[in-house]
């Protein structure tokens, strides 16, 4: 989830409700009245602080960057401490590339792959760190309402504002695509579990496993199947039925239109933020998952530096952009960091919080990855067998995943609306200036996201592949260039641009286009 | 000598007097705020209301001696023909033992010249007080103060410029000043009924403060006196900046009408029609109609200020 929007804060900008009290509204004409009783310079009727109501925020962010503050306060921020700040970067980061984490750590080898993590989190939290400077560093404006699309629109004009726009939509769009394909798959494994429980059909797949993991491509040698091959004892014609009317691919993609389109075309799904609280639990659980089963499986690595074998995959490999890729978006935060910061109640905390935040996201990711990856049983099965959703590597009848798997559909279904929100707000108000021009525009909108979904999900099911894509691309924007040309512009302006700076940020910019260059041609 | 009858507003110096007085008045104070001396209203000042009533300013229980003697000497001319005492109290004040003292030598000179006079106590600066505790303080400062005034009467009012509390006083104020107040809200209601209107406001003229209202349906907003006061007020400044006065005003839009306009000679009258099919001829035709007819009320129980009647 690489957006994130306030939970109580999400209103519907056509909306015509009240957005001040009676009581407010009395007090504004109050003040007006009385600042035309005395001259300007007399400060006799001026309202002291503890008569002004609370600056009511409400506050709605679009990452392309138009925040609303119906009442702004130019100083005294926010009134959050610096835990709930460091937590709500946590949250908004912990995204679904989680699951995709253990098999780039494949990918990439294992050591290089540990490397990487940490190296590409100090990277990212550097960049993250110029964002935040960024807003800072211009002259003259104000700019305490302005989120990073704002400050790259100013630096590089409408060219800024569209390629903003452009990279924005890539990574919203990723992410809904690449959350539409696993709730088909969750859903798929849900049904499935459920069926097999009800029908007490007991089930041995034929792929390769052990000890409660399986080894699903190893069968056919490509991606994860549609029918899985297996014994059942039970009622035979009734299961071919289902599973030909529920295939993970097939038919299940197109059941979750019927929940989810119409939930897309809802004008404001603000109820939908109340349900935030499941991306913790989610995460939380997964955690604890990989724990008992890594205590279950034991430890299982094996150290060969650049060949590898049957079983075990080399420290180093070539294919290690992939995990870059992912990390890209595993570590995305940029678009709305500064809004994130802003609440922070002692400012000056800001780069510390943002920092722990960071360390505390990598620690996460590592630690899942790490333990899939190290407990994986290798001496029968293979470690390229870690699949793009390590939960795919757990057999349709275990209990622990079932559970996870519900956790993150359920998850998943209340974040796909705030993300198809967010969407359609930024795209719509730039063409057409208005966030909800007519439900055939929205409609329209919502088929083409939703059809892009439906046809991954049928033919290009890995979300590992989508993830490197999308995050790759938007990574180049919003990771590494932006944030690096910006700086080295705003110290040029200052006069202040010194060869070392320059040169380190042209690495940057260029270490972020090798990352999107390597994921076509590895 | 002439003495109109007045309306004292006094105080101890820097409780709020004059702010009160510009907020409610739309008088423009043109000082600086750290005053170095007292207020001596000595010309009196050209604030008139309700009528012949003339607000008058006074400093309680300053300091200066000169101030004290002057108010000591002039004392029978200061408290001559009063018709109301509206007394201040600043609810920080650190010397409520003195501030009693004033307050008790100004109600001996009142049982003196103008023994009807009506009394009022406002504790002001509530803001300044926590909301959980305005309750408390003010109860028992009015109990104090009641039991103080003895034989006479007084209402006690706690007030803040920066909330409704000061416009609701003032209201109140007026509302008991005027003579035949029930009448004339059975009339207004009458009128409302007869026009169909939605909403029918009489406002005094100076201060346009609310004397009396009808609604036939309830409203939402209950500040929307106190608003509509404020903004009328505001719209005065600025026409007496271009030496115009105001007299009459006339919003619509596609769910009402509502029409300001002078009505006797202390109010003007709001009329708010929420039909906007109805032209803007026929109500003010029936605003004039009734004009005539709460002129004669006015003036046949006669207010007793009035100068026609002395």
């Amino acid at each position: 989830r690489p957006f994130h929007v306030e939970p109580t804060n999400i209103v519907d900008v056509n909306d015509d409700m009240q957005r001040v009290t009676d009581e407010a509204s009395a007090m504004n004409k109050r003040i007006h009245y009385y600042s035309r009783l005395t001259s300007p310079t007399d400060r006799a009727l001026i309202a002291p602080d503890h008569v002004l109501p609370a600056p009511d925020e409400i506050y709605v962010y679009s990452p392309l960057g138009t925040a609303f503050k119906v009442d702004s306060c130019t100083d005294g921020y926010g009134k959050n401490s610096s835990i709930v700040t460091i937590f709500m970067i946590w949250n908004t980061m912990m995204g679904t590339s989680i699951l995709s984490i253990p098999w780039g750590i494949k990918q990439a080898g294992f050591t290089s792959g540990i490397i990487l993590i940490l190296l590409m989190g100090i990277l990212t939290l550097y960049c993250c760190y110029r964002v935040v400077k960024s807003q800072r560093m211009i002259p003259l404006l104000d700019t305490s309402n302005w989120e990073f699309p704002d400050v790259c629109k100013y630096y590089f004009g409408s060219f800024g504002q569209w390629s903003s726009l452009l990279f924005s939509m890539v990574s919203l769009v990723g992410a809904m695509i690449v959350y539409w394909v696993l709730m088909s798959n969750f859903l798929f494994n849900t049904g499935k579990f459920i069926y097999n429980f009800v029908h007490d059909i007991n089930v041995t797949d034929i792929v390769p496993g052990t000890n409660g993991i399986i080894c699903p491509s190893a069968a056919s040698g490509h991606p994860p199947q549609n029918r899985s091959v297996m014994f059942y004892s039970g009622n035979s014609t009734g299961f071919e039925l289902f599973e030909e009317w529920w295939s993970k691919s097939n038919t299940v993609p197109f059941y979750l239109i019927a929940v989810l389109l119409p939930l897309l075309n809802l004008k404001s799904p603000s109820f939908f933020a109340k349900f935030n609280v499941l991306g913790t639990v989610s995460v939380v659980y997964l955690v604890f998952l990989v724990t008992v089963k890594a205590v279950r499986l034991g430890i299982h690595l094996e150290y060969n530096w650049f060949t590898g074998n049957d079983f075990f995959v080399p420290e180093f490999r070539i294919l290690f952009p992939q995990l870059t890729g992912v990390l890209t978006l595993a570590f995305f935060i940029h678009n709305c960091v500064i809004t994130l910061l802003q609440n922070n109640r002692n400012q000056e905390n800001n780069v510390r919080d943002l920092s722990i935040a960071y360390f505390l996201v990598g620690l996460t990711y590592l630690y899942v990855g790490v333990m899939i990856f190290a407990s994986f049983p290798s001496p029968p099965l293979s470690k390229e067998c870690i699949e793009q959703n390590f939960l795919d590597n757990f057999p349709s009848d275990d209990i622990m995943s079932f559970v996870a798997r519900i956790f993150l559909l359920f998850q998943m279904m209340t974040v796909y609306p705030l993300l198809g929100y967010l969407a359609r707000v930024q795209l719509l108000r730039q063409f057409f200036g208005n966030a909800y021009p007519s439900i055939f525009h929205v409609l329209v909108l919502n088929i083409a996201i939703v059809g892009a979904g439906v046809a991954m999900a049928r033919f290009y099911p890995n979300i590992g592949g989508i993830i490197r894509y999308s995050g790759a691309t938007c990574g180049l924007a919003f990771v590494f260039v932006y944030p690096s040309l910006i700086y080295v512009i705003s110290l040029h302006r200052a006069g202040q641009l010194t060869w070392p700076a320059l040169i380190i940020h042209i690495l940057i910019i260029l270490l972020g286009l090798a990352n999107l260059v390597a994921q076509f041609l590895l | 000598t002439y003495f109109a009858s007045q309306v004292l507003l006094m105080g101890k110096s820097g409780s709020g007097k004059t702010s009160m007085r510009s907020i409610i008045f739309a008088n423009y104070i043109a000082r600086d705020t750290r005053r170095l001396g007292a207020t001596i209203d000595v010309e009196h000042s050209h604030v008139r209301f309700l009528g012949n009533l003339v607000l008058n300013l006074w400093d309680c229980g300053g300091q200066d001696t000169f101030m004290e003697n002057y108010f000591t000497s002039q004392r029978d001319n200061i408290f001559r023909n009063v018709e109301v005492l509206i007394y201040v109290f600043d609810v920080e004040s650190r010397e409520l033992e003195k501030d009693m003292h004033y307050y008790q030598s100004c109600l001996e000179a009142i049982l003196q010249n103008s023994p009807d006079a009506k009394i009022f106590c406002l504790v002001h600066k509530m803001d300044l007080v926590q909301e959980d505790q305005r309750d408390l303080i003010f109860k028992e400062r009015e109990e104090d103060l009641k039991r103080l005034s003895r034989p006479l009467e007084c209402v006690c009012f706690r007030t803040s410029i920066w909330d409704e509390t000061l416009y609701k006083a003032w209201s109140s104020i007026v509302y008991q000043l005027i003579p035949n107040v029930q009448q004339l809200e059975m009339n207004l209601r009458n009128f409302a009924q007869i026009i169909e209107a939605d909403e029918v406001l009489l406002f005094e003229r100076a201060t346009f403060l609310v004397i009396s209202h009808y609604q036939c349906k309830e409203q939402r907003d209950v500040h929307r006196f106190e608003k509509i006061s404020n903004i009328i007020k505001q719209f005065k400044l600025s026409c007496s900046k271009l030496a115009a006065s105001f007299q009459s005003m006339e919003v619509r839009n596609s769910n009402f009408a509502a029409f300001i306009d002078i009505f006797t000679s202390n109010t003007y009258v709001m009329v708010v029609m929420s039909d906007p099919s109805i032209p803007s001829a026929a109500t003010l035709i029936n605003i004039r109609n009734a004009r005539k007819h709460f002129e004669k009320l006015e003036r046949v129980d006669g207010p007793k200020h009035s100068l026609l009647m002395r």
